[in-house]
């Protein structure tokens, strides 16, 4: 059988490319960032604001943005653009759209040996995510102010790499004002950064699986959201070649839509028999039931 | 039992359009409450914290 293409890269390069579309970040006198009204709204994947070429705001640096500020402690409007995110497309935005996701696919891509993270270590650092995102996202920035009632960004301030990677590196190696104040911080973000891609080429997506805040989040609408794949067990012969293909170490032939798909495909793909599809819709697909022939009465 | 209800409301069409608009009705009351500009003053400075300075 003639072997399916994977060519989710094609969107991967496209969504990259258009949310960090403004050029004169790169290439004006002096790196900066863009300080249009687009930035208004937040795009789907983690892709730091303060990455010059970055037309939209980072969803996580805005929740804490709100959230740290004087104003509000929980920002509805972030929240309800990352509801109408998950429901539109789920995880299906870290498999194609987000950034540093891509960033992780390539460097998996590089051929090394690989590792298979370990069942007992595995499970337990998957919910680390959920603590990202409860504690520094949600909680911290609220709860840890300063004397005027502002608090940090702590999800950005001490863990996100993509923040360290798309902004931190261009704007430091353009600017020696924010060279001149680098300190234990930078180190720290900078040591994290290169542990994740290392980690990156042995493992696939380490960050997503283990410590994405905005994976976490939109993980929660992997059962429900218009984007979801579906096992037709009547096909499937339990072969298994879908769990083997499968990047994220799901269970697929147990459940197909848990938190941890991203909508790769690579299991629909490596389906012999195509059980696997992906559905999109507000309705679950109904099992096609056989039409029976109309018997022949002579 | 509890299950099988979660189940039956992950796969009713009614749940998902009654989430979208929840979602929908989160981002007008954010907007209402002008918390779109406090979104807009951080992305537009260079945030320190996530480039690793502040």
């Amino acid at each position: 059988m003639k072997k399916k293409k994977d060519s989710r890269w094609v969107t991967q390069t496209l969504a990259a490319l258009a949310t960090n579309s403004y050029l004169p970040g790169f290439f004006g006198e002096r790196i900066n960032i863009y300080k249009g009204k687009l930035k208004n709204a937040c795009v789907p994947g983690l892709n730091c604001y303060s990455c010059p070429g970055a037309i939209g705001s980072c969803p996580i640096g805005s929740l804490q943005a709100v959230a740290g500020g004087r104003k509000h402690d929980f920002s509805f409007y972030v929240v309800g653009t990352l509801i109408l995110f998950g429901m539109l497309l789920g995880r299906a935005i870290c498999g194609f759209l987000c950034l540093f996701g891509f960033i992780q696919d390539l460097l998996y891509k590089i051929p090394t040996p690989k590792i298979k993270v370990p069942h007992k270590v595995d499970k337990p650092l998957r919910y680390a995510k959920y603590l990202m995102l409860i504690v520094l996202v949600f909680i911290l920035p609220v709860v840890l102010t300063n004397a005027f009632g502002l608090g940090s960004p702590y999800f950005c301030k001490w863990v996100c790499p993509a923040g360290t990677l798309e902004g931190g590196i261009p704007l430091l190696a353009s600017d020696e004002g924010l060279r001149n104040s680098i300190g234990f911080l930078f180190y720290w973000k900078a040591s994290l950064l290169a542990l994740i891609l290392l980690a990156s080429v042995f493992i696939h997506r380490p960050f997503c699986k283990y410590f994405c805040p905005l994976g976490a989040f939109y993980g929660l609408f992997s059962k429900i959201s218009l984007w979801r794949m579906t096992l037709d067990k009547d096909k499937c012969i339990d072969c298994g070649k879908c769990e083997k293909a499968c990047p994220m170490n799901v269970a697929v032939r147990k459940d197909i839509n848990v938190p941890e798909c991203i909508r790769c495909g690579n299991c629909k793909r490596a389906c012999p028999t195509n059980a696997i599809r992906t559905q999109y819709g507000f309705r679950d697909a109904k099992r096609k039931e056989p039409k029976l022939q109309p018997t022949q009465t002579n | 039992m509890v299950s099988k209800m979660l189940k039956r409301l992950q796969e009713n069409a009614a749940t998902r359009i009654l989430i979208l608009v929840g979602g929908v009705a989160f981002i007008l009351l954010g907007i209402y409450r002008k918390e779109v500009a406090e979104v807009l003053k951080k992305s537009i400075t260079i945030c320190l914290e996530c480039i690793g300075i502040g």
